[in-house]
């Protein structure tokens, strides 16, 4: 608060605010980054909490000002980060898209064009006249986000809101986005890395404020997912089976935790069982470094039945194609009784999977197909 | 559909450190179409507030009635029974305390909604960019509908009190325009105060509690020195009150230095205060 007070006199007296050194308990939230655009363009802003995207994003739009370096952007900023704003819960849907439009900056005459499209768009023409405190918290950023998504800026902004009611209405949004990146610049900031594969020509990693790289979006979320540490090994179940000697072998028997796309894994381990179980059940899932599930092996789904004598015996999984996209998986390891029912052992997170290769697809998983292409 | 890139679309915007770096006309002139730009903006947020206040109470707009009545009941009272002594009014005293309490309540509602107008809407600020004396002056467009509403009253309270005031009535809206940039030039200021020390808000409540007794609105301006010279001339907004008395009850205004000095006042504390507002504009959003 003193600060502010500080820095309101420095400006009215005009001294210079050029900050260049940091006052005790002060930081540079965002430092050191620089990177330019092109219409068409979209960049995607990437970083763990507090890492400084916002502050970024608050600074492309103008709101902060920078202590030192500059920004330029030219033609009409719009930005997708508050849905909503300056809705009054006691007046109508009608009332508020004109109040949220001119905020966004809309004059009246664009409004009235885009009334109907917006109201169209978000699906709520029966509660159009009804105050939106009514609103469920689903419809109430359904209509933000339809109002927001007709504006039609050079420059877009888009924080974090997309994720916004059913999902129905997600996928709709995501088109209506796609759509207006044809026209414009776009800045995109998500924790959602599938989002920023599809979306992002390029990608900004920030970390405490600086940039650690500007790059294609595969290495820009290589590098993000980097900055977490690794997955933590969690056992739960009844503690009737042990597993042993987890390890995975590449197609020359080598073990190791990085495969290559496609190459073949064999995944061993030597399992003790309690005696009172005649049979068990073993699932091996796959998931990315968000906890995502996307793959799955199955002894059932197998048919094969695995039994138990109440000695150590020895499993091994092979998997002929492995074709999760290159990234970082976790492997998790689950021992079932034969019902299905019970959890013996819960390995979650038992192994890190490094997969490499040169394609880049925006699924976790590519199916080995079969093409073939038909000259007429 | 693209919206034709016209001169205005393409402007390129650059934010570096102290980039206000215009002085003199051109930095004016960049606040008056920044606001001019923003009028749209204005009068939503002065439509969405008023029809908000009003969409769920009984009373209605009969609530701007209560305060001014409510003061006028006490102090006729007071007066009849000449608990504190109050001298003879131009006016008939009822329609005196009313017309004074529509000025005053106009400074004192317009000042507190102004402080009140960047904290309230801290969400706003800190996601969306634009011109920020929006707020303050779709505040004070609030005060200014419970000002024309309140005329009607007026009118209601002459006939009862049996006074027939002078036609150049008429003119007390236009006196008063000099005080609505009084209020903005203050209220910028305090807003932007309150925005970033919340205390200024709750010592402006109690000044502006005691202001209204050092004023004259219940009584008439006091003629013996030194008195008169800190009630009529001191405080700025007793120009305006007494000017307005004056057009209601002679016709003309009595004591044309008075409110000249009010109106210049009022005129440099606006480019002061906007002035001060707008260097400080971009720190505002960050430390509210």
């Amino acid at each position: 608060m003193l600060y502010g007070v500080e820095d309101i006199i420095k400006n009215v007296l005009s001294l210079d605010a050029k900050e260049t050194n940091l006052r005790p308990g002060e930081f540079w939230a965002v430092d050191g980054v620089s990177f330019e655009l092109r219409r068409g363009e979209c960049i995607g802003l990437i970083g763990p909490n507090g890492s400084g995207k916002s502050t970024l994003l608050k600074m492309l739009n103008g709101i902060l000002m920078p202590d030192r370096g500059s920004i330029e952007i030219k033609g009409r900023v719009g930005a997708l980060i508050e849905l909503g704003a300056g809705f009054h819960p006691m007046l109508t849907g009608r009332e508020n898209i004109y109040i949220n439009g001119s905020i966004l900056g809309f004059s009246k005459k664009e409004i009235e064009q885009k009334f109907d499209a917006i109201v169209a768009f978000s699906e709520l023409a029966d509660f159009i006249d009804t105050p939106v405190k009514h609103y469920s918290s689903g419809m109430y950023v359904r209509l933000g986000f339809a109002v927001a998504a007709h504006m039609e800026p050079d420059v877009l902004l888009i924080d974090e809101v997309l994720a916004v009611g059913d999902v129905g209405f997600r996928a709709k949004c995501y088109v209506k986005i796609a759509e207006k990146m044809k026209n414009c610049t776009v800045v995109f900031v998500s924790h959602h890395m599938p989002q920023i594969a599809k979306l992002c020509t390029k990608v900004l990693v920030l970390d405490h404020g600086n940039a650690l790289s500007i790059s294609d979006p595969s290495h820009g979320i290589e590098q993000y997912n980097s900055l977490f540490p690794d997955t933590q090994l969690t056992i739960a179940g009844t503690g009737d089976a042990h597993i042993e000697n987890l390890r995975l072998l590449n197609a020359h028997n080598m073990a190791t935790d990085t495969f290559m796309y496609t190459e073949g894994m064999c995944i061993m381990f030597d399992v003790q069982v309690a005696g009172n179980y005649e049979e068990f059940l073993v699932s091996i899932t796959f998931m990315t470094a968000d906890t995502n599930l996307i793959a799955q092996c199955h002894s059932k789904y197998n048919n094969t039945i695995l039994t138990n004598s109440g000695k150590r015996s020895t499993v091994s999984v092979t998997i002929q194609n492995l074709t999760l996209n290159p990234g970082t998986y976790y492997m998790n390891v689950i021992i079932f009784d034969k019902s299905n029912m019970k959890h013996l052992l819960w390995m979650f997170g038992a192994r890190k999977v490094i997969i490499k290769g040169d394609f880049q697809g925006g699924a976790p998983i590519q199916f080995n197909a079969v093409w073939k292409q038909i000259q007429q | 559909m693209q919206t034709p890139v016209t001169e205005q679309n393409s402007r390129i915007r650059i934010y570096e450190p102290n980039y206000i770096k215009k002085t003199g006309i051109r930095a004016w002139s960049d606040m008056v179409n920044e606001l001019i730009e923003y009028r749209e903006l204005i009068w939503r947020l002065i439509v969405r507030d008023i029809s908000a206040r009003y969409r769920q109470s009984v009373l209605g707009v009969l609530w701007s009635f209560l305060t001014p009545l409510f003061i006028m009941g006490i102090f006729v009272v007071v007066k009849n029974n000449k608990i504190i002594p109050i001298g003879d009014t131009t006016l008939p005293y009822p329609a005196y305390v009313f017309i004074g309490q529509m000025v005053w309540l106009l400074f004192s509602q317009g000042l507190t909604s102004a402080a009140n107008s960047l904290i309230s809407s801290e969400s706003l600020l800190a996601k969306i960019n634009f011109p920020k004396e929006v707020l303050i002056l779709s505040a004070l467009g609030q005060t200014i509908f419970d000002f024309i509403i309140r005329i009607p009253l007026l009118i209601i309270i002459f006939f009862w009190v049996g006074f027939v005031p002078k036609p150049a009535i008429i003119f007390v809206p236009v006196i008063i325009i000099p005080l609505l940039f009084l209020i903005f030039g203050l209220g910028l200021l305090v807003a932007m105060f309150n925005a970033i020390i919340r205390d200024i808000g709750s010592v402006l409540l109690i000044v502006l509690s005691v202001a209204m007794f050092a004023s004259p609105v219940i009584y008439p301006p006091p003629t013996a020195w030194p008195l008169n010279f800190w009630i009529n001339y001191v405080n700025p907004v007793s120009g305006f009150l007494i000017a307005a008395q004056d057009l209601s009850a002679k016709g003309y205004i009595s004591d044309p230095a008075g409110y000249f000095y009010a109106v210049i006042f009022s005129l440099v504390t606006v480019l002061v205060g906007w002035r001060i507002f707008h260097l400080v504009e971009p720190k505002i959003a960050e430390r509210i």
